[in-house]
């Protein structure tokens, strides 16, 4: 067999030979450069700039290195950014192959290493560690240890984490004037919200005298919404199998939970009802914005500041309707009275550096990403130079971008390559909310962070889940969402926690997941 | 039975007219979506026509930096690669064709063995990186040089090419490079323009490579670049600050932008298109 294989690579071999030379002969190749070639960097001497090559995703389209702001942050710190982007919908693929072939820049942003060739990249040393040297850079020693934890890998710290704010990314955004047309409130509870999509529904808020509204919607692709069943208490958070729930010191899978068998009664009976977009299954996060505004649908959870992020919903709304307004509230209160949230890990991925950079190297990095954590740093990554390409607004962080800087695509591209600025507030934020409004929001971002829950299992990987991971976590969804379709029972639910639960493969990653939790000192 | 069958006609040509009409609706909506006013589309997303037309997207798309510079750069591409395609496919094909090539069946069975046994991208990425091509327009070019399905195709068109052509040729002194040139391809345009519509529409459509073997913004396949800025939409929920999210007519202007090329050269090519492409595979 092996020979066959060795055979077959040699036939393979000459045929691509064959092709590429027949036209390479009578080609003359021209301008083959290859500056992706890593070479060691000897340690340069004092003032010549240290060229750092990064590689980032992009939103947009990928901006220059020559951008004006860059040129800034190059004179600042002495060195020469060489940054390359690639579009976010194949930025692991690339990755992915430079990884492979060891061909990654001294920066990489890595959104999530406990995939299976991250963590054997991390194993083999292919990256620095970054724990002994983290101490020694005042910014990035402030950020939250529990940020680092949730990123570490076996105890250490081989990243400098993107750092995100933890809440305001779970709120319940409410067509206000059609409470107000049918003299209903703001839901407290399930019950309350319930009665509220089905009032969103069959009482016509709109006015149109048609049948055309739906009470709530919610999206399943590419990954069915968590907050359907977290906001029941299942304490499910999306990360390492949807979530894990700590029951006096033993971690259990969320969705074996009873929380989430209430959560899955609630939304197949509303979804029957018809009080649910019947396209949930297809739905993707960005189509619920584009529903609420075309006055389709009274709910959804989303973001604090989507309703005045780019497209502003209210404006949209009142183009078509001027009374329309939208507010966001807190999620309606679980059965047990109590409100659930999802804190996030306080990060969106992580900057990991090159083992193939040298010391002095890797120290001038960390240099630049204590830079990037600060304020002044951040902003002139995300939106540039002050009074050129933004104007300051009264809140700190936000500042208002001229056209032209946009054009230039620095925002948010630029920014992609830094830890950026923590703030707490940055979900619930936005240039175009007035005082009141933002000091609402504050204020619902505050009672939100007293009552939202870290999954206890954040940024724990296990060898099973590197390997069967994903095919447990495509059956939890398959499962979670031909439930709430009505496609299967609830009785085919618990059979299918049930066979879960009897899985050895999955039982062996529930201890592998314990384990972790208690050498990490859980309790 | 003459109105029987009348009717019957008249029910069959029905049945064609939705059916083209399904297939073609889809385009027609693409088209006139892209030309609508992005505010507008999000109140009212199903229309046939628009209240107020807008080159709105289109101008989004062409504000993009480097939007002409991969429209060029594609536009080359497609060009330099379609020709050298349909050198390299109808040389190697003709080759193989004739039976007297010595070590044709090894050949052949290679040929055959890609075909079968894909390598995946890893291996691919390392050939092109120690061939040094990274970040080189010829990234693009060569791996689509020959596309070992069309060079079957294309050898077993000249296999029933007439062995009496050739010999004719050789009386006359022609070399085998002549023959091919002179007699061979003149003969077989319509599997040369069919061909050139396969490659010419890869080529055209080069995404993939251009991600992975590409990091110079000078050398961005069109396509990348469309990706690029539609990429935002695909972007996590709660990731979106500071993002502009593309409106949905922007998207279907970068398809039509994406499809029209191509849609403009086939009817030139249709004529030969059904008839190359049997040609080759019935003998007659």
């Amino acid at each position: 067999m092996k020979k066959v294989l060795k055979m077959s690579g040699l036939t393979a071999a000459a045929a691509l030979m064959l092709i590429s030379t027949a036209c390479g002969s009578n080609k003359p190749a021209e301008s083959q450069s290859s500056t992706s070639a890593a070479t060691p960097a000897t340690s340069a001497a004092p003032k010549a700039p240290t060229e750092v090559t990064i590689i980032a995703p992009t939103y947009n389209d990928a901006p220059t290195n020559d951008l004006e702001n860059i040129q800034q942050l190059n004179q600042k710190l002495n060195v020469k950014i060489n940054a390359s982007y690639v579009p976010s919908n194949n930025y692991d693929d690339k990755v992915n192959v430079m990884l492979a072939s060891n061909d990654l820049p001294d920066l990489t942003v890595v959104w999530d290493i406990t995939k299976q060739n991250w963590t054997q990249a991390l194993g083999q040393g292919a990256f620095w560690d970054l724990t002994p040297y983290l101490k020694n850079y005042p910014n990035l020693s402030k950020i939250d240890p529990g940020v680092y934890t949730a990123l570490s890998f076996n105890g250490k710290s081989f990243g400098v984490p993107r750092v995100r704010p933890q809440d305001g990314h779970e709120s319940l955004i409410i067509r206000k004037d059609w409470l107000d047309k049918l003299g209903l409130q703001a839901p407290k509870t399930t019950d309350e919200f319930y009665k509220v999509m089905e009032a969103f529904t069959k009482n016509d808020p709109d006015g149109n005298g048609k049948p055309d509204t739906y009470g709530f919607a919610a999206y399943a692709t590419p990954t069915p919404q968590t907050y359907l069943y977290s906001m029941f208490g299942s304490s499910s958070a999306g990360g390492l199998m949807q979530g894990w729930a700590n029951n006096a010191g033993q971690l259990t899978p969320a969705f074996a939970s009873p929380q989430m068998k209430t959560a899955l009664t609630y939304w197949s009976k509303a979804y029957k009802d018809g009080l649910v977009v019947p396209d949930y299954p297809v739905m993707k996060a960005q189509q619920l914005k584009d529903m609420f505004i075309q006055g389709k649908i009274g709910m959804y959870i989303g973001n604090i500041y989507d309703i005045y992020n780019t497209p502003n919903v209210i404006k949209e709304l009142q183009k078509v309707n001027p009374k329309a307004d939208a507010v966001a509230y807190e999620l309606p209160a679980a059965p047990d009275g109590k409100r659930y949230y999802e804190k996030s890990s306080g990060s969106f991925g992580q900057l990991m550096i090159s083992k193939k950079v040298s010391e002095d190297k890797m120290k001038k990095i960390l240099e630049l990403m204590d830079y990037g954590n600060t304020l002044e740093g951040w902003k002139l990554l995300n939106y540039g130079i002050k009074d050129k390409d933004y104007t300051d607004t009264n809140l700190p962080t936000i500042a208002v971008q001229s056209d032209a800087a946009k054009k230039q695509n620095m925002l948010p591209n630029t920014s992609q390559w830094i830890p950026s600025f923590f703030n707490k507030y940055a979900r619930a934020e936005h240039g175009e909310m007035s005082p009141e409004v933002l000091k609402y929001d504050h204020d619902l971002v505050d009672a939100i962070s007293k009552q939202s829950i870290l999954d206890p299992a954040t940024g724990i990987n296990t060898p099973t889940n590197a390997e069967k991971g994903a095919d447990f976590l495509k059956k939890i969804y398959d499962n979670e969402i031909n439930t709430l379709v009505g496609k299967s029972s609830l009785d085919d639910w618990d059979k299918f926690v049930k066979s879960m639960q009897e899985d050895a493969s999955f039982q062996k990653l529930t201890k592998e997941v314990n384990d972790a939790y208690k050498a990490r000192g859980g309790k | 039975m003459d109105r029987s069958s009348k009717w019957l006609d008249v029910f069959i040509y029905t049945a064609l007219f939705l059916f083209s009409l399904s297939t073609v609706l889809p385009f027609i909506y693409i088209t006139i979506v892209s030309f609508t006013e992005p505010h507008e589309f999000i109140s009212t997303p199903v229309m046939l026509f628009p209240k107020t037309w807008s080159l709105a997207s289109y101008r989004y798309i062409m504000s993009n930096n480097s939007f002409m510079n991969s429209f060029f750069i594609t536009a080359l591409l497609t060009i330099v690669g379609t020709v050298g395609a349909l050198l390299v496919t109808s040389g190697l094909a003709y080759g193989l064709s004739r039976k007297r090539l010595k070590g044709r069946n090894f050949i052949l069975t290679s040929i055959l063995f890609t075909m079968l046994f894909n390598p995946g991208i890893m291996p691919n990425y390392l050939l092109i990186r120690n061939l040094g091509l990274l970040n080189s327009f010829w990234a693009l070019v060569l791996p689509g040089l020959a596309t070992a399905f069309y060079v079957l195709l294309m050898k077993s068109f000249f296999q029933d090419v007439p062995a009496e052509l050739e010999e004719s040729g050789k009386m006359d002194g022609c070399s085998d490079v002549g023959i091919f040139f002179r007699i061979i391809l003149p003969i077989s345009l319509p599997v040369i323009a069919a061909f050139s519509l396969f490659y010419g529409v890869a080529y055209w459509n080069t995404y993939f490579n251009g991600v992975l073997y590409i990091n110079k913004d000078t050398l961005r396949p069109l396509q990348v670049v469309l990706q690029q800025m539609l990429a935002a939409s695909a972007a996590p929920p709660d990731e979106a600050s500071g993002i502009v999210i593309p409106a949905e007519t922007v998207k279907m202007a970068a398809v039509v932008l994406a499809a029209v090329p191509i849609v403009m050269v086939y009817p030139f090519l249709q004529k030969y298109f059904v008839k190359g492409l049997t040609l080759g595979s019935v003998k007659g």
